[in-house]
């Protein structure tokens, strides 16, 4: 019963970060909700914004 | 995902984000684009995303998912990077020059002008330039152009303050008359300043002012700071009721508290 268990736990740790990872973008890479702040950070480094779009179907 | 961080702040836009993207954004994202590939050959497609400026404003490069498998592609990323990295910061008046005059060898001369400063002396350089024909007189012409088009602007936009906001008014005044001192587009501003420091009702309002601004910069405002800054207005709208324009301004701090 114990296995079971703790085999249950480990395996909902597994998709809990694999989820987390297949959803979160590269660090130093920004989501549209925050495109004011990477817009500040263009502005404080001096550095041009890449605007792309990631259409699912296509990937 | 390798996609030039290090040259470039990059931003993700998911189809469930398409709703809150502007039309502007959307545009340069949805509308078919040309693009030659390496034999020269110009063909139109869809672009997967694109390259602005700092400030995001300008458009630098479109690039389409098959754009991005050419070997050279990275390349360009370091060079519009490298070229960025070249202009004044963002928000200076280089800025805007070097943006509006488009402006590549005369760079120094565009360094010396800074918002709040005199432009006398470094537009007087410029003259210079144009006078003897030298080189890049083109460039120092079009820099003299768009100052006095920002200066005229700046003006028409204190003309409309007057009217409905004299105490911002009278802020850019004093701004744009230090820095456009001994030249004909600020001749009739220290007479009107004069004259605004001469008005009681004006004095009071722009302490007011004064007060409404030092709020809103704190980062919690204080409810009861509040309430005592629109009294104030309050009084100050009976009591400089034939004032039209000052009764205006004070409404709209009164509003925006």
């Amino acid at each position: 019963m114990k296995r079971v268990i703790l085999l249950g736990l480990l395996m909902l740790c597994a998709f809990n970060s694999f989820a987390k990872n297949s959803k979160a973008l590269p660090k130093g890479t920004y989501k549209w909700n925050d495109f004011e702040k990477a817009k500040d950070e263009a502005i404080k480094q001096k550095k041009p914004l890449l605007i792309f779009y990631i259409d699912p179907k296509t990937r | 995902m390798k996609l030039g961080k290090k040259e470039m702040v990059v931003v993700v836009i998911h189809p469930s984000d398409m709703s809150n993207v502007p039309e502007r954004i959307r545009k340069e994202l949805s509308s078919k684009k040309t693009f030659s590939n390496k034999t020269g050959i110009s063909m139109k497609v869809e672009p997967w995303g694109f390259v602005t400026d700092m400030g995001g404003e300008d458009v630098l490069m479109h690039f389409s998912n098959h754009h991005l498998k050419e070997p050279d592609a990275f390349k360009k990323f370091t060079e519009l990077s490298k070229k960025e990295k070249n202009k004044p910061a963002f928000g200076t008046m280089a800025h805007m020059l070097v943006k509006t005059a488009k402006v590549e060898t005369l760079t120094r001369e565009a360094h010396s002008f800074r918002f709040g400063y005199a432009v006398k002396q470094p537009m007087m350089r410029l003259e210079n330039i144009v006078k003897h024909n030298a080189r890049g007189s083109a460039e120092a012409q079009a820099m003299i152009d768009a100052v006095n088009n920002w200066g005229k602007s700046e003006a028409q936009k204190i003309k409309t303050l007057l009217e409905n906001q004299p105490t911002i008014a009278f802020d850019e005044m004093l701004n744009l008359s230090k820095m456009f001192k001994g030249m004909p587009l600020a001749a009739e501003f220290p007479a009107k300043l004069a004259e605004m420091k001469k008005d009681k009702d004006f004095i009071s309002l722009y302490s007011l002012r004064r007060m409404y601004k030092k709020l809103l910069s704190q980062d919690k405002v204080s409810e009861s700071s509040k309430k005592q800054i629109i009294h104030k207005l309050n009084q100050f709208i009976t009591r400089a009721s034939e004032k039209q324009s000052l009764v205006k301004d004070a409404q709209s701090m009164i509003s925006s508290l």
